[in-house]
């Protein structure tokens, strides 16, 4: 019976597993053995010149620096918003989640258009600000202009994962902590955040990859003068042609978001073994 | 000498103001130091919501509460000294028992030595020092809710707020846990309030027993006063005073059901001028092994009779005798609300 149930158990994983093997491991593999236009030895090269040019440093500072920033910020409004949903009333509480996931409804060119509108020159923003005499605001092709739509784009994947945590959480512990005399600020530092951090260090990793990777939003509101790790990408595929400095980019990526998902899968683990 | 815990005109409306629903109305209520009291009722008759009051997690909305004398109706729960335990435990699953245990006093900001020391003591006091080290997660549900005890003793509380934490314990285990509760309130000296539903919990561990009906106090006393004389319909009814029949010459009566007496129409004995006595035609029997359940209707309505013997059977034609000292009068022929 037990063998049987969990025979069961892999076989499920088993069509998820193939399409990771054929979508991900695979090319993966393929272009590190077999580089197009290339062989391993090139794209080795090619890596350790993408970590000592100069030219090309930033732009791996910025990457991480960018993603870190949107990370926290991420973290920072998500979690207390995923609280406040997971201690809503019921009823209540399956519309604002519907309400914080909505934006991911809407493609990302949209939204992305959005913010040059209000970022842009003649945007609202800096229509404003030379209203009320401050002189124009030039935001858009900025590294905050990439913040801002990452923020935007990632904040519901923040809240989700932190509010599945959140919500597990029998309301009980807050009543019993403030009963011992607990005041609000140590009742979330030392009862609800540290039983959270699973699903708010999921909500990291996630938001990381995604900052790391994506390409609309940097592209659109960083434009080519505020180049991160995934336009580089584009533009030496696209534009230079250069295969094998490509398949460096994407390496330098995949280890970035490896190291920061098993740094966190790290730190929950801690956490669960003090829970 | 204060009560430790006064209630006066206590009410707490559920929404609005105007089409909202009582789960408490006026309720007066004094709580002597040192004292146990049970708040007796079934679901949905405000003893919970009362309890949350007195911890501060519910605001009333009409009436006062005071503690040790003074009025703590707006003071926030962290600000009571109070010790709640509750029915999931709620002990901080990422801590050891002595974190749980010396959490009020962190809170309180007392020295690391001292918070170990009264943690520990606490956990002795539960037989659980040579778990102190352990998580939540390893013990069973009645360790667990020693712990949670433990922990709200540890700070001392000024009283101690217990919502049904036996409820989730097998039967066995409950019975235990109540000599425990008792012990360790006997030697800590403390002031209890307890909320069940059970009314054996209530009448082994009470010193005053409170019972609540649809948001309102139906009776409060000791058990011994309370439990031969119930005031009303429901106090009988909730206490299991399973009969109520239509006695000639009586009001409204009640009658346990272990002190209906049967005997042979025929053949039985005499009635003595000490009880009432009744006709009636045997309508069901239910073996229990040392007694049979007999449910018999009588021109007054169904009584049922606990009956030492299984020498009736059903259609037989029996008398009934009601010891008069054992009719309790009750105040109210109708059925309050809440009782059906």
């Amino acid at each position: 019976m037990e063998l049987t149930s969990r025979n069961t158990v892999r076989l499920l994983l088993l069509p998820g597993l193939a399409v990771l093997l054929f979508a991900f491991l695979y090319p993966v593999a393929a272009t590190l053995a077999a580089p197009p236009d290339g062989d391993p030895a090139t794209v080795a090269r090619e890596t350790g010149a993408l970590l000592t040019d100069p030219n090309l440093l930033p732009v791996i500072a910025r990457t991480i620096r960018v993603s870190v920033l949107t990370t926290l910020i991420c973290l920072v409004l998500g979690f207390p918003t995923a609280y406040l949903i997971s201690r809503a009333p019921a009823r209540w509480s399956g519309k604002l989640l519907a309400l914080a996931i909505f934006p991911l409804m809407l493609n990302t060119v949209v939204r992305t258009y959005g913010w040059i509108v209000v970022l842009g020159g003649n945007g609202v923003l800096s229509t404003a600000s030379q209203a009320l005499g401050l002189g124009p605001v030039q935001l858009l092709y900025t590294e905050t202009a990439i913040v801002l739509g990452l923020v935007q784009l990632f904040l519901p994947l923040m809240i989700l994962s932190s509010y599945s945590s959140l919500s597990q959480q029998d309301p009980r512990l807050e009543d019993a902590a403030r009963g011992l005399g607990a005041g609000p600020s140590r009742v979330f530092r030392q009862v609800v955040f540290p039983l959270a951090l699973p699903g708010a260090l999921v909500g990291c990793t996630l938001v990381f990859a995604g900052a790391v990777t994506a390409f609309t939003t940097p592209q659109l509101l960083g434009g080519s003068r505020e180049r991160i790790l995934s336009t580089l990408l584009y533009s030496r595929v696209n534009v230079s042609l250069d295969w094998p400095a490509a398949s460096a980019v994407a390496l330098v990526m995949t280890v970035l978001v490896l190291v920061v998902a098993a740094l966190s899968g790290r730190l929950s683990k801690r956490g669960s073994t003090t829970s | 000498m204060t009560p430790v815990v006064q209630l006066d005109g206590v009410g707490h409306r559920f929404g609005s103001a105007a089409n909202g629903v009582a789960a408490v109305s006026d309720l007066d209520l004094a709580v002597r130091r040192g004292t146990f009291t049970t708040l007796l009722g079934p679901s949905g008759c405000g003893k919970t919501t009362t309890l949350r009051m007195i911890a501060g997690f519910i605001r009333p909305t009409s009436g006062r509460i005071l503690l040790e004398g003074t009025d703590a109706t707006d003071t926030p729960p962290e600000r009571r000294n109070i010790g709640m335990v509750f029915q999931s435990y709620a002990l901080f699953p990422h801590m050891t028992l002595t974190d749980n245990v010396g959490f009020g006093l962190r809170a309180r900001r007392r020295p690391a030595a001292e918070v170990r020391k009264r943690a520990g003591e606490a956990l002795e006091l539960v037989g659980l020092s040579h778990a102190a080290d352990r998580k939540p997660g390893e013990l069973s549900g009645g360790q667990q809710q020693r712990v949670a005890l433990a922990r709200a003793v540890a700070i001392e509380p000024s009283v101690l707020l217990l919502d049904e934490p036996l409820s989730n314990l097998d039967a066995r285990l409950r019975v235990q846990m109540r000599q425990e509760l008792l012990r360790v309130q006997r030697e800590t000296g403390l002031t209890a309030i307890l909320v069940t539903h059970d009314q054996d919990e209530a009448l082994q561990l009470s010193d005053t027993m409170v019972i609540l009906n649809g948001g309102r106090l139906e009776q409060q006393g000791d058990p011994r006063t309370v439990f031969p004389a119930p005031a009303n319909r429901f106090v009988a009814q909730f206490l299991g005073y399973d009969n109520f029949p239509e006695v000639p010459g009586f009001g409204p009566v009640t009658i346990r059901p272990e002190h209906v007496r049967l005997t042979a129409a025929v053949t039985g004995e005499e009635a003595a001028t000490d009880s009432v006595e009744l006709a009636g035609t045997v309508a069901d029997v239910t073996y229990q092994g040392s007694h049979c359940l007999i449910g018999v209707d009588t021109a007054g309505g169904r009584l049922n009779c606990v009956h030492p013997g299984d020498d009736f059977r059903p259609g037989e034609a029996v008398r009934i005798l009601l010891p008069r000292h054992r009719l309790v009068e009750l105040a109210d022929a109708h059925t309050p609300a809440g009782a059906r």
